[in-house]
């Protein structure tokens, strides 16, 4: 495998056939038959991209798909002036600005993807919206890509880095240092700077200090690089970044909005009425769709962190936690929601691939849906798989979220005082928070 | 005696309150069960996107006649783990009886491609005496108080970086 990372070429192959899919997405969305059924771009990217994006590849391999995204690829390729060797221009072409201080975190990400998510019901069945915004997106990212330095794009503003960087936390997989000390006594740092076998980190990391996997796009660039092979890929258990005391708002923030925006899709969306999807989708006029999208941010940024900063107050007084602000406990304890979130998700999406996979042949048979049978595959027709399990599968997987988030929690309880006893009490709130937000998802799977 | 070895038989006697038990009273009740069946008959309205009523609401071992009409285009009436597969044309009634024999909480969903949010067609059969979500909450319980006896038991004795010191 050594050989196959330290090929130049390796990044450029794992993102090429992403990108003919890409390409062809684009072309189904725009030109192909508008039933979001019948579509490629459709059936590919919001039932089976989504679904193992969601399921498989963040809490097994990070970000990986970052390593193979092609949405940043013509912006990179046009930067470095070289699609697979090392640059051929002396300096990266474009300004190469630094990212505002301010921003560096995932705020923009997530307020990109809310802004995106509002239109969920049209992205996720019109294929023509999904055409035009992974068109904008390319244009978008080859823009950062030209005025701000490295993969600027990727780390602050992608719509779908907030989350990918968030639920990595989770994930088995990370690229660390094998031995931290021989990178504090190297001075070349060519992880940084890059050398004749890679580039220093595009994602402008110090690779042999990363302790946390969420802006590691596993280029595997670091790899390359160091001269001593001291950067590795390896497995971990679940959700051990988790422990870090590395404490952002945003991210915290972003636990809260992503379990809310799961909740609510699985009301408005794949609930039983039929009145809360015309109000989303317009088809009940602007004043219904305008409640939507306040009830979208409301119960994003006001009434789920509400709850928590509430939950987080019980915390601090059941715990007697004196001197540690309610705002400390708040963040901190946010980050116990990760594994319900990201299990909250995958529930989300285990129906669209057991209800909906004969899609998938069907659109690899016919992408344009005019009728054609490429593969031989047309003869699939919908057929749901064991639909009767998806809501127990769905209750499984969420009580699995919740035992980790439990188990988390109550380890990260002990970062808020040296007190074991007091951390235990502390977290007991908490616990409950998170067996209320469960109960919620339990009713609406089963109930 | 540490303070842990106190707490795990109260996180284990928590998990057999909320787990065990439920579980075996729901058995028994279970096997102790029996209803008296009623015949029922439903008008379901189907239509771009959605169905009227939203929820269908029996009790388990009804004997269900659905009469299906669909108000605008052709629809399919689609019961997870009921094995219903309806097709229903404008202008035309559908009836079909079937023994609400599974307890719970089934989707509903449209099975002929009805239009551009046909993925998002969807309705609810409950059938009532349904055990699944008090068993379900009694394990999210039982689960928490485990994990918090496994995470408790294995708590690392260092104060973890980062931590005030007091």
């Amino acid at each position: 495998m050594r050989w196959l990372v330290n090929l130049r070429a390796f990044q450029y192959l794992l993102i090429l056939p992403g990108l003919v899919v890409f390409i062809l997405v684009i072309l189904t969305g725009i030109y192909g038959n508008p039933n979001g059924a019948h579509n490629l771009s459709i059936v590919f990217v919001w039932i089976l991209w989504w679904f193992f994006l969601i399921a498989f590849l963040v809490p097994f391999g990070s970000r990986v798909w970052c390593a193979v995204c092609p949405i940043p690829a013509a912006g990179e390729w046009l930067q470095r002036g070289a699609l697979i060797g090392k640059p051929t221009v002396e300096r990266p072409r474009g300004l190469g600005l630094k990212w505002p201080r301010r921003l560096r975190n995932i705020w923009f990400s997530t307020f990109f993807f809310m802004g995106i998510a509002i239109f969920s019901i049209y992205l996720t069945t019109t294929p023509v919206v999904t055409a035009v915004l992974m068109a904008l997106l390319i244009g978008l990212a080859v823009a950062v890509h030209l005025v701000f330095e490295k993969r600027t794009f990727c780390k602050y503003v992608c719509p779908v880095g907030g989350f990918l960087s968030l639920y990595s936390m989770t994930s088995i997989l990370e690229v660390r240092a094998r031995d931290p000390t021989i990178c504090e006594a190297h001075v070349g740092k060519e992880c940084v700077k890059g050398s004749n076998c890679g580039f220093g980190c595009p994602w402008m990391n110090y690779p042999g200090g990363l302790d946390r996997n969420n802006y590691c796009g596993l280029c595997l660039e670091c790899v390359k690089a160091c001269p001593y092979d001291n950067m590795t890929v390896r497995t971990r258990p679940f959700g051990r970044d988790l422990l870090k005391p590395h404490r952002e708002t945003a991210e915290a923030f972003k636990s809260l909005i992503m379990l809310n925006l799961a909740l609510l899709y699985l009301v408005v969306l794949l609930g039983p009425n039929a009145w809360l999807k015309d109000w989303a989708s317009m088809r009940a006029g602007l004043p219904s769709y305008l409640l939507f999208v306040a009830i979208f941010f409301g119960s994003s940024l006001l009434l789920m962190p509400g709850a928590f900063f509430a939950f987080s107050w019980l915390a601090k007084r059941v715990g007697g936690l004196k001197g540690v602000p309610v705002k400390r406990v708040f963040v901190t304890y946010a980050y116990a929601l990760v594994p319900l979130g990201l299990a909250a998700w995958i529930a989300f999406s285990i129906p669209l691939m057991q209800i909906n996979w004969a899609y998938i042949p069907q659109a690899a048979a016919d992408p344009y849906g005019w009728g054609w049978d490429l593969l031989g595959l047309k003869s699939f027709s919908w057929n749901p798989f064991l639909p009767g399990l998806v809501p127990f599968v769905q209750a499984s997987v969420l009580l699995l979220g919740l035992a980790y988030s439990v188990f988390i929690g109550s380890r990260i309880a002990n970062e808020l005082t040296p007190d074991r006893a007091r951390a235990r009490r502390s977290f007991l709130p908490i616990a409950a928070y998170l067996n209320l937000v469960s109960l919620g998802f339990l009713w609406i799977f089963i109930g | 005696m540490p303070r842990h070895r106190t707490l795990q038989p109260i996180a284990l006697l928590t998990f057999a309150a909320f787990v065990v038990t439920p579980l075996a009273v729901a058995g028994f009740a279970g096997a102790a069960h029996v209803t008296a069946h009623h015949q029922r008959t439903i008008e379901v309205s189907l239509f771009q996107y959605g169905m009227d009523p939203g929820v269908i609401d029996v009790e388990q071992g009804d004997t269900v006649t659905l009469v299906l009409n669909a108000t605008d285009v052709a629809h399919g009436f689609f019961v997870d783990g009921y094995e219903i597969d309806v097709h229903v044309v404008p202008g035309s009634k559908v009836s079909y009886t079937f023994e609400a024999d599974k307890a719970g909480h089934f989707n509903i969903r449209c099975s002929m491609n009805c239009g551009v949010f046909h993925p998002y067609m969807l309705g609810r059969l409950e059938v009532r005496e349904n055990w699944n979500f008090v068993l379900a909450a009694s394990a999210a319980v039982g689960l928490t108080a485990l994990a918090l006896a496994f995470s408790w038991r294995g708590a690392p004795d260092t104060v973890p970086e980062g931590a005030p010191k007091t």
